[in-house]
């Protein structure tokens, strides 16, 4: 393991990647450095910040409220182009969560240690996203007020869901989702919350994080405990990577629609999923890590290696582009052949080559390790991700729709101001989320972090 | 146009030029152009109208308190003896539309017209209706009607009473001599009102009794009269009969008012496996129902109409020895006519006309001046055609002369007139515009307007009084064929307004005169006083045999028309262009302008709602250097109007189309409305009509003013090179059709032009063994008139978007009309397309609700479960065929206004009205089934072939739809199912889809049309995979 006292430092860069933990990096120096954002005024920039998503939040209830009032009609959604946004949106959210449970789950699966600098940062992420991705299919409806009608609850009139359909496959696939990263996220948090009660100098806080940390010692049964819950949990959670973009997929797999109607769908869900997800934890990390004085715990190190897992999601996203492309022409189907064609080159091609720049190319920069390790580098291409992947959404649904079987009802689909409204207000209902969650919750798993430590490793080296 | 460049070797189908940029300046013009949409319009409340409603709902409350007489009115189908209250009952009834009856019966719920329908025993319509009668429920529950008299004070409405007209005729007419009084009536060929104006005239001898129309068949009854002997005579075509069809700008399919049975009879012609088939040319200059069903079309521009006439003169004389004598000494030269095409044209017509003696005909169009008409009848007596395809009927209703109404206003000019009555007449509005009726109208004393509206004409009388509907009143008239029908009042009138026989009652001074009793009277005195016979013609609609005598008088020669070979030349940029005003296929001369379902209904070949347009061929829009979408003043002697321009394949080179009847000022909250700040719909080519070019004239084009947002429902957008190579490639699986030869080949050719492997259904299919329903379309007789759309719309409480809407793509037709085009884009072949909703087996949209919404009958109708629906709309997405439609907003808010009370009269009972947020579609017309299937069961018995009839099938005037059992094996759409012809649409989809369309059939002359072999869709011909018996489910995948 690391010995930070015999090696120079770019031998050991070498040979063995830096600690996950830097600067002094004692256990104690973890608990303050987390604890401290949630216990002193956050720095001027919250506040900003916090106005900023408040105020576009506001735009989100509003619009929402006009939109329910008046009818989905405020969008630019037509015939043919029966979903349009909000579909976009809600496919871009669900897949943003999916990085959160990715990191926390899969990779504790395989024990690789350096999520614990990041995971509960992307849980949160994942559990404001898949709010934010909830949030358009209930709205998105025309008769919001009977939407409940997609959940099996028995009723006098006997009326059952339809099964068959994958929308209600997607109610079970996103709702089971968002649970089990609930539970997860909460979970993990319980020592911390623990640990936030016994700084606690004031008796609201100690209330509060008392409440939520369930009475937590740290004792050893405790902690036994909570490691094999965490794994099942984890165990649990693993296979919901998968799943749930893979039924989200389903929406449009299983439909008969040309540019829909494919089995690639699912893998290419998933690798999309986690590719926008990565984006986005780097989006939302850089700036924290800058904020709250947290570049010790989430390092360079953290970074370069999700910039790493983009460069590879975004490479399986560019397969699967090529991919349905050439499937399209082998299968033969001129509808099919039609709706790829027309997706590169028709009205959208313009939506098309941002999505491929932006997804395809603009990744490629990571093969340089500089520019992997660049924090400007790597924040202009989650950006240019987060484009990229709400396009690719955008894409799929809206030029498939736009021109598919009768030419006569091809139709160009333009967005109206609501449509805008709704989807720059979810950016501030999530970012409400997660600023709040920045200011009162620890931002890093203090507890797991710190069996990353040097510390603990010359510990297990004894 | 790099849009419409395409490969040569395959037959291929686009839909229009339509190019639309969505650059800004567009979108800030949408929004300016339709501040708030008619709809939103309608739902201002109002203290004034809340007033007048209340107001009229005082007085009809009181009036009919105080009603003496008990009427009676005859049902036509069910007797009243069992009348059950909320069950339908038929009454025959009658819409009379420039001076020709159209023969309906109306379905009334509980004394509440809801629906229009063709009367099916009559000669003229024999169940079809056109689209305007459809319309007549709408117009009948239109808030925006007169609701009473008034009087205007210095510019300022106040009221006035039915009272006041008998004061004033008392004060002003009776005991003249009807000096300087005079009578602009609309054409009307009532004997009942005949009778009543003779005594008008009895009255006031020296009275003008003056007729007007704004499109008038005077030309054709002028050029018939002078070759008859003077005599009025009416041709009455006999389509069936005719193995070959050259129309002259005549649209016997479309605006005729003869057009039903046309379209009837056309139709038993264009099914191959019925009869031969007969062969249509059409020459005219703006695309009309006819161009598009023709075989062969020659777009030419009118003023060149009269030669293509003399050319086949010409050639049937000196190559087939056919009317030599009223031929021409030399053909008209140069020009079009040194045109291989034209020239190629005209010997094909001759020949065909030649071989077909007796068995062709020649119909000369409203348009085309009287010489036109003379030699045509000439013609078709030449080739004895008379007493075979074409009969002149000795004609007692004239056709209105524009030359009346011109001495009208040159006596009012000069101030020979000091009362003038516009009985129903709207000349402010649609006189031509060098008369200046507007003017000339100021200067008389007493201005009285009588109408369904106040509408442009009225706003600058002194006086208004408010017509009845004819759903509210008595009448008569006579249908083209002179049959003489009635009409029957279905409900009492809603404001109180007075028919026609009972305004000129009053103004004759009689007082009151009850329509119903002088009909029954001056019935009596025609067919004798047998009450019986009366009521048996009431109840049926007609009187029987009535139709106008065969004329006798053997036609003389007619000299060959006149033709100024000047017209001849072909038309280049520079000079000036050719106006062709037609009258507009969906709001006729303007008067059906506040109807909101015609203005929504897309003109059947433009394609456009809620705007007229100048239509103009694309080679000459580029050419001029304009484009669709401009807005471009255009110049006709002096006066002159900005225009947007809309890019029509088809349209003659050098021909700039004007439809009518657009730009109302005073109408209501849809058309236009100047008093509620309600812009007009569309504009006003009136404005650019003179005297002298009634139908066509020569027109300048001025500057360009800038863009202006037309809509289309089918071209919403641009399409660019891929779209087009696609639809290309797609549109002879979707939209089958051949020729007569290769039908005569191969008469299964259509179901071989798509190949699939076997298809394999993931669950297991359900059986019906009850009914199964279906349909059947037959695209070789549709015509694309459209009545089909706005039947269901009335039928089905299909509600109305407006503009903007439908510029979103929001439209809601169930039935909607799909138009492409194919071949040459100056001279397209066009092909029409009904798609509702397939009720497929295997239906799509049925997986994907989440909620069971939609779902599937025991027999096999794909219903939709409004009440469950909660609106996600992935049914819509992934319906193959788009055709389900969803309430985006609610479009029945406005039924929620007091003022719109009234609309809800003619909602249709037994359909629910939808509310937002719900998708909905064709339904087969379930009540129609489930109110056949019960009717059935109560006797004990099976639904027979017939008892259901859906509404798009019962208007349609080609026979093209069909509906019924398909487990029926003797019922008629099993049988058509049965045709060869028969194919589905996207069967490779697996959805078995219950309608079925048989493929069209053209039946090109052998010289005009590209050889048969060269015609194969992607060169993919039934020769193409041999005899293996294998047919269409043989594992080929085509490419």
């Amino acid at each position: 393991m690391a010995n930070a006292e015999i090696s120079s430092a770019e031998l050991d860069n070498i040979i063995d990647p830096p600690a996950l933990v830097q600067g002094k990096g004692d256990l104690a120096t973890i608990t303050d450095t987390v604890s401290r954002v949630t216990e002193h005024k956050p720095p001027k920039a919250w506040y900003i910040g916090f106005a900023l998503a408040l105020g576009v939040l506001g735009m989100l209830g509003l619009s929402v409220v006009y939109l329910i009032s008046t009818g989905v009609g405020v969008w630019g959604n037509n015939q043919p182009v029966a979903w349009g946004w909000p579909i976009v949106n809600f496919v871009f959210w669900v897949g943003i969560g999916h990085a959160g449970t990715l990191i926390s789950a899969v990779l504790y699966l395989f024990r690789q240690g350096w999520r614990t600098g990041i995971n509960r940062f992307s849980e949160a992420m994942t559990i404001f996203a898949v709010i934010c991705a909830g949030l358009f299919p209930a709205i998105h409806v025309g008769r919001i007020w009977v939407i409940y009608w997609v959940f099996p609850i028995p009723n006098q009139m006997a009326m059952w869901p339809q099964f068959r359909s994958p929308l209600l496959w997607d109610v079970f696939a996103v709702s089971t989702y968002f649970t089990v990263s609930l539970l997860f996220w909460y979970m993990g948090l319980v020592p911390d919350l623990a640990t936030l009660r016994d700084r606690s100098k004031t008796k609201i806080r100690r209330l509060m994080y008392g409440i939520f940390a369930l009475g937590w010692t740290g004792a050893n049964r405790q902690w036994h405990r909570y490691e094999r819950a965490y794994l099942l949990l984890a165990a649990l959670a693993t296979p919901l990577v998968l799943s749930v973009h893979s039924v989200v997929s389903f929406d449009f797999a299983v439909s008969q629609l040309p540019g829909w109607h494919t089995t690639i769908f699912p893998p290419y869900f998933v690798a999309g999923a986690i590719f926008s997800g990565f984006a986005m934890v780097v989006t939302l990390a850089v700036p924290a890590r800058a904020l709250f004085g947290l570049r010790d715990l989430i390092t360079l190190r953290h970074l370069e290696l999700m910039n790493k897992v983009i460069m590879a999601t975004g490479m399986l996203v560019g397969y699967a582009y090529a991919m349905e492309f050439f499937m399209a022409w082998y299968s033969g189907n001129k509808y099919e052949g039609f709706a790829f064609v027309n997706r590169a080159f028709g009205p959208y091609a313009w939506a098309y080559w941002i999505m491929v720049s932006c997804n395809v190319i603009s990744p490629q920069i990571f093969w340089f390790k500089r520019f992997r390790r660049s924090i400007p580098v790597m924040f202009v291409v989650s950006i240019f991700v987060n484009i990229g992947m709400w396009f690719e959404r955008f894409v799929i649904t809206v030029t498939s729709l736009n021109r598919d079987f009768l030419p006569s009802s091809w139709n160009y689909f333009s967005p109206t101001i609501i449509d805008w409204a709704t989807l720059i207000g979810s950016f501030g209902l999530f970012f409400t989320l997660f600023l709040l969650f920045c200011r009162f919750l620890p931002q890093v798993a203090i507890a797991e972090v710190k069996t990353q430590t040097p510390h603990a490793h010359s510990h297990a080296a004894h | 146009m790099p849009s419409l460049e395409r490969s040569e070797n395959t037959r291929k189908y686009w839909r229009s030029l339509n190019e639309l940029e969505q650059t800004p300046e567009f979108q800030a013009l949408l929004e300016t152009e339709f501040p708030g949409g008619p709809e939103q319009e309608w739902t201002e409340p109002s203290r004034r109208r809340f007033l007048q409603l209340m107001g009229a709902s005082l007085a009809l409350g009181t009036a009919s308190s105080c009603r003496w007489q008990k009427e009676y009115i005859t049902p036509m189908v069910d007797r009243p003896e069992d009348w059950v209250p909320g069950q339908a009952r038929h009454f025959a009834s009658m819409m009379q539309l420039g001076g020709v009856a159209q023969p309906l019966v109306v379905t009334s719920y509980d004394g509440r017209p809801t629906k229009v329908e063709g009367n099916k025993n009559h000669p003229s319509s024999q169940g079809a209706t056109s689209v305007y009668a459809q319309a007549a429920t709408l117009e009948l529950c239109d808030p925006d009607r007169s609701q009473g008299p008034s009087k205007m004070v210095d510019g300022a409405e106040g009221d006035a009473s039915w009272e006041d007209l008998s004061n004033f005729v008392q004060s002003n007419l009776r005991g003249t001599t009807g000096e300087g009084l005079a009578v602009l009536a609309p054409a009307n060929s009532s004997p009942a009102f005949e009778a009543l104006r003779a005594r008008f005239a009895e009255t006031y001898p020296q009275a003008r009794f003056v007729e007007w129309e704004a499109w008038s068949r005077i030309q054709e009854q002028e050029g018939l009269a002078s070759i008859f002997g003077g005599a009025a005579v009416r041709p009455v075509y006999q389509l069936a009969n005719a193995d070959i069809v050259l129309t002259l700008d005549e649209d016997l399919l479309g605006v005729h008012p003869d057009q039903l049975r046309h379209s009837k009879d056309f139709a038993t012609r264009r099914r191959p496996e019925d009869r031969t088939m007969n062969r249509l040319y059409a020459v005219e200059p703006s695309y009309t129902l006819t161009g598009a069903a023709a075989d062969h079309r020659l777009p030419v521009r009118g003023a060149q109409i009269a030669g293509v006439l003399l050319a086949i003169m010409k050639e049937l004389a000196d190559a087939h020895g056919i009317g030599e004598g009223s031929a021409p000494a030399n053909a008209p030269s140069g020009g079009i006519f040194a045109d291989e095409a034209v020239s190629k044209y005209v010997k094909a017509v001759a020949a065909d006309l030649a071989a077909h003696r007796g068995s062709c005909l020649v119909a000369a169009g409203p348009s085309q001046p009287a010489d036109v008409h003379a030699a045509v009848a000439g013609l078709n007596a030449a080739l004895g055609n008379r007493g075979r395809t074409v009969e002149y009927h000795v004609s007692t209703a004239s056709a209105t002369n524009p030359a009346d109404t011109a001495a009208l206003v040159t006596a009012m000019n000069a101030g020979e007139v000091s009362t003038v009555v516009c009985l129903g007449t709207n000349p402010v509005y649609d006189a031509p515009a060098d008369l200046a009726f507007g003017e000339a109208y100021a200067k008389v004393a007493n201005k009285i307007h009588f109408g369904l509206y106040r509408d442009e004409t009225a706003v600058v009388s002194d006086w208004h009084f408010n017509a009845a509907h004819w759903l509210e009143s008595w009448g008569d008239a006579l249908a083209w064929d002179g049959t003489h029908t009635l009409a029957q009042p279905l409900i009492a009138p809603l404001y109180g307004g007075k028919d026609a026989y009972a305004f000129l009652g009053m103004l004759i001074g009689r007082g009151d005169i009850d329509a119903q009793a002088w009909l029954q009277q001056q019935f009596g005195t025609l067919y004798g006083p047998d009450e019986l016979t009366w009521r048996k013609a009431v109840q049926r609609g007609f009187q029987p045999g009535t139709s106008f005598a065969k004329s006798s008088e053997t036609a003389v020669i007619a000299p060959a028309p006149a033709f100024d070979s000047a017209n001849a030349a072909a038309w280049a940029a520079g000079e000036s262009l050719e106006a062709v005003f037609r009258i507009d296929s969906t709001l006729y001369d303007g008067r059906f302008a506040n109807l909101g379902w015609l203005q929504e209904l897309p003109d059947p070949m433009t394609k456009l709602t809620w705007d007229n347009a100048a239509i103009i061929g694309p080679a000459t829009a580029e050419a001029l250097g304009i484009k669709d979408h401009d807005l471009v003043e255009f110049q006709m002697d002096g006066r002159s109007l900005a225009l947007a321009v809309y890019v029509m394949p088809g349209q003659a080179p050098g021909t700039v189309g004007l439809p009518l009847g657009y730009g109302r000022t005073e109408c209501g909250h849809v058309a236009g409305l100047n008093a509620d700040d309600i812009d007009p719909v569309g504009f006003n080519t009136y404005a650019l009509r003179t005297s002298g070019a009634m139908a066509y004239g020569a027109l300048t084009m001025g500057s360009r003013q800038g863009r202006y947002q037309l809509v289309s429902t089918q071209d919403h957008h641009a399409i660019d090179a891929i779209g087009q190579s696609g639809r290309d490639d797609r549109l002879g699986d979707l939209v089958r059709g051949g020729t007569l030869e290769e039908w005569r080949d191969h008469p299964d050719f259509a179901q071989h032009r798509v190949h699939h492997p076997p298809l394999k259904s993931l669950w297991d299919e359900h059986e019906y063994e009850g009914y199964r329903w279906g349909m059947s379309i037959d695209l070789s007789t549709c015509t694309g008139c459209s009545a089909c759309t706005i039947a269901c719309q009335s039928e089905n409480n299909i509600p109305i978007v407006g503009k903007d809407q439908v510029f979103m793509g929001r439209e809601m037709a169930w039935i909607r009309m799909d138009r492409y085009f194919t071949g040459d884009t100056e001279n397209p072949e066009v092909q029409q397309q009904p798609v509702g909703c397939m009720h497929c087996e295997n239906a799509p949209c049925e997986q994907v609700c989440p909620v069971a919404a939609t779902v599937h009958s025991s027999e096999g109708t794909n219903d939709m479960v409004y009440n469950r629906c909660i609106g996600t709309r992935y049914c819509s997405n992934n319906c193959p065929y788009k055709v389900r439609r969803f309430n985006f907003l609610n479009w029945n808010k406005d039924l929620k206004q007091d003022d719109a009370e009234v609309r809800k009269l003619s909602m249709n009972p037994e359909v629910t009205v939808r509310v937002r947020g719900v998708m909905e579609k064709c339904s087969y017309c379930i009540q129609r089934i489930s109110t056949a299937r019960i009717e059935r069961n109560i006797k004990g018995e099976r639904v027979q072939d017939g008892d259901i009839v859906t509404a798009c099938q019962q208007v349609c005037p080609s026979d093209a739809i069909h509906f019924g059992d398909l487990n029926d094996q003797t019922s008629a759409v099993r049988l058509k199912h049965n045709n060869d012809r028969a194919y589905a649409m996207l069967p490779e989809l697996n959805n078995k889809p219950r309608t079925a369309y048989l493929a069209s059939i053209r039946n090109p002359h052998p010289d005009l049309a590209p050889a048969y072999e060269a015609k194969g869709h992607g060169g993919h011909g039934h020769d193409d995979h041999g005899d293996d018996g294998n047919g269409h489910a043989e594992e080929e995948q085509h490419g």
